[in-house]
């Protein structure tokens, strides 16, 4: 048997809030935190907006600021504790950093360009190297926490910061590293929103996963950062990481999600925990006709047509690269709560789509949780969550 | 971390066309063939994209490695930059953009296209770690590899910046290198100077993979050997900026005659508190074709 790895402590914010209670709450009321954009748009849709300002960075990591280090910022006060008892632990250079991001400081790079195209200078304030990089979210972060061991960003679009999971679990396995700060950030930005409806992906009105009038994906934008670490002794613990590729199409998922259930078989077999034991799966469902009406069929070879399937999407919208952590914490906080929530708007139900769909939240003890993510490229990733016993 | 074995590298810039060009310092300039793309995807492809497939198909024809079941790790800094860049400026322009170009632009368009092209179902990922970037990926296949995986293929690749987004001093070419990579045997330490692998289509072993506070300078990063490699061998003007510049020295470390200590950032002192460093064991028997008569210095002094 592996070791176990724990997940010693977490932080989110999405539209539903800043914070575990807020998310809870809004969860718990069935209420979503999708509204009319906050950016100008020539089209109409629904986004995910984090309801709070940020606080600034430390002056030391200014050279960095961006929207998406703010929210960097954010989650680590939170973690900052437990972060400061591994080092002490284990020692900081035992300790990785594996974030997911698919926007890094790009909002910034969009106001840079068009200063620059309307013929001024480029921002003295803006960096390319320090803002607009992957890497400044680790620089970020580890100006923040003091983490010395091995890092790195990881941006696969949708499936980012699931595979964090794996990356840190395979070096705590290895003996390289003894815990591991994993998540994902990204923020709203002008270039994601009117790609994906150059794609046809958005949809106009608040998502639908998993409905038959699903017409497309919402944005949303936030982050979620969780310490792991190797050994028991936590509520949650990460059984197993299926990552697979569908070797079918840049932008469209195979079909039968032969990918997609690649993954899931995949994680299973890591945790060695039977399909039935699954009590729950966190969709990708992010609302687009092709995603939900593959990862059915895929969840329904699985785990077969009985266990609850739910989309958190329709609650925070798609946090592309973060959506895998944030959905992986909300996973963490049902196993911790006995607790499961509805499905917003995905009546009328596809009968296509053979998988059970619970509109109405439910109460009862959950051991099990497979949280998928699947992205461009067909890069998938399913998350297996474990209570811990 | 153990040690792993090199079975094949794969190079591509647009003055070094391959690997036997860099070593011999030899400027062939030839555009990324990207032969393992179909044609259709190889016409869109971004440069960044084709320099990619390119440097990995050098790489897995010289380690013969069945690309379909071959786990695969991209590493680049700043992702398709050039793409981005046409984004920005339909963005700027009327404000449409292209979908095609955006399906393109994620850091992951060279995985996702090479898993397609390779009907590669297994696992692949696409990372950024700014100057630790050659590190990065090679840290990440040795997880890879302690995890079961058989053999991972390691591609780094960096393009220009786009537009007026960084001075010009600070621009540079397209590189890409490629390694595959494979599990030493289970009874060698990475702590010792590990044995050659005597499997012929070994190049060189690699081991020691750690990281340095690089606090002053190159003379604080380690007292077992000389670094200096970063520093004396002097890379190209148009790519020593490039972020997976190191590369091409790991290159030069994996086909030389001798054993070295490698820095994996071409840029010591310049950038960050941190340097990885890699110890290289070319393996025997040579292949001959492969050994560079332009060995760098450096070697004979560590």
């Amino acid at each position: 048997m592996h070791t176990p790895i724990t997940v010693a402590a977490y932080e989110v914010c999405s539209a539903l809030g800043m914070g575990r209670q807020p998310t809870l709450t809004a969860l718990r009321a069935g209420r979503s935190g999708l509204a009319a954009p906050p950016l100008a748009l020539p089209f109409a849709t629904v986004t995910g907006a984090l309801p709070a300002a940020l606080p600034a960075l430390p002056a030391a990591l200014m050279v960095h600021n961006t929207r998406l280090a703010r929210v960097c910022a954010w989650l680590y006060a939170s973690v900052a504790d437990a972060v400061d008892a591994a080092k002490a632990r284990f020692g900081a250079d035992r300790i990785g950093l594996f974030v997911g991001t698919s926007t890094a400081g790009i909002v910034e790079t969009e106001a840079a360009w068009a200063t620059i195209a309307s013929g001024a200078a480029r921002p003295a304030s803006y960096s390319y190297h320090d803002q607009h990089a992957y890497h400044s979210v680790l620089a970020v972060l580890r100006g923040l926490s003091g983490i010395d061991g091995p890092g790195h960003v990881t941006s696969t679009a949708c499936s980012s910061s699931g595979k964090v999971f794996a990356s840190a679990i395979r070096l705590i396995r290895a003996g390289v590293i003894d815990a591991a700060l994993v998540g994902g950030v990204d923020v709203l930005c002008q270039t994601t929103l009117r790609g994906f409806h150059a794609l046809g992906a958005l949809s106009s009105t608040a998502c639908r996963p998993f409905s038959a009038d699903r017409d497309g994906i919402n944005i949303g934008e936030g982050g979620a950062l969780l310490l792991l670490r190797r050994g028991a002794g936590g509520r949650v613990q990460i059984g197993g990481v299926g990552e697979t590729s569908d070797a079918y199409h840049v932008s469209a998922p195979h079909p039968g999600g032969r990918g997609a259930q690649a993954a899931m078989v995949s994680a299973l077999a890591e945790a060695d925990l039977a399909p039935s034991a699954v009590d729950h799966v966190n969709a990708h469902g992010t609302g687009t006709k092709l995603n939900d009406a593959m990862e059915s069929l895929a969840i329904a070879a699985v785990v077969g047509g009985d266990v609850p399937v739910v989309s958190t999407k329709a609650y925070t919208g798609h946090l592309l690269g973060a959506a895998a952590a944030v959905e992986a914490v909300i996973s963490s906080i049902c196993l911790e709560e006995g607790w499961l929530p509805g499905a917003l708007r995905s009546a009328p139900a596809d009968a296509a789509c053979p998988i059970y769909v619970p509109l109405t939240a439910s109460a009862s003890p959950i051991r099990a949780v497979l949280s998928n993510s699947f992205a461009f490229g067909g890069n998938n990733v399913s998350l297996l969550l474990q209570a811990a016993s | 971390m153990r040690a792993m074995v090199v079975t094949g590298v794969g190079a591509w810039s647009a003055a070094y066309g391959d690997v036997g060009s860099w070593l011999a310092r030899r400027s062939e300039p030839v555009p990324p063939a990207a032969r393992l793309l179909p044609s259709r995807q190889r016409r869109r492809a971004s440069e960044l994209t084709r320099a990619a497939a390119t440097a990995f198909h050098e790489a897995v024809v010289q380690a013969g490695a069945a690309t379909d079941t071959l786990a695969t790790v991209f590493g680049s800094a700043y992702g398709e930059g050039a793409t981005l860049g046409h984004l920005l400026a339909q963005l700027n322009d009327d404000g449409a953009l292209s979908p095609m170009r955006f399906a393109g632009s994620v850091h992951n368009t060279a995985s996702g296209a090479l898993s397609i092209a390779c009907d590669a179902r297994g696992m692949t990922t696409s990372i950024a770690a700014g100057q630790e970037t050659v590190a990065a990926c090679l840290v990440e296949a040795a997880g890879l590899l302690a995890a079961g995986h058989p053999a991972v293929a390691v591609v780094v690749a960096d393009c220009r910046p786009a537009g007026g987004l960084v001075d010009a001093d600070e621009r540079f070419d397209t590189l890409a290198v490629a390694w595959v990579l494979r599990r030493e045997k289970p009874d060698v330490w990475a702590t010792q100077r590990p044995q050659p692998a005597s499997h012929d289509a070994a190049l060189a072993v690699l081991s020691d993979l750690r990281v340095h506070p690089k606090t002053d300078g190159a003379a604080a990063v380690s007292s077992a050997a000389t670094l200096a490699n970063a520093l004396t061998v002097t890379l190209p003007a148009t790519l020593r900026r490039n972020p997976c510049a190191a590369a091409l020295l790991l290159v030069d470390a994996i086909c030389a005659a001798s054993p070295s200590l490698t820095a994996l950032d071409a840029a010591v002192e310049r950038t960050g508190d941190r340097l990885w460093t890699v110890a290289v064991s070319p393996a025997a028997p040579r292949i001959d074709a492969l050994t560079s008569p332009a060995t760098p210095a450096a070697h004979e002094a560590s």
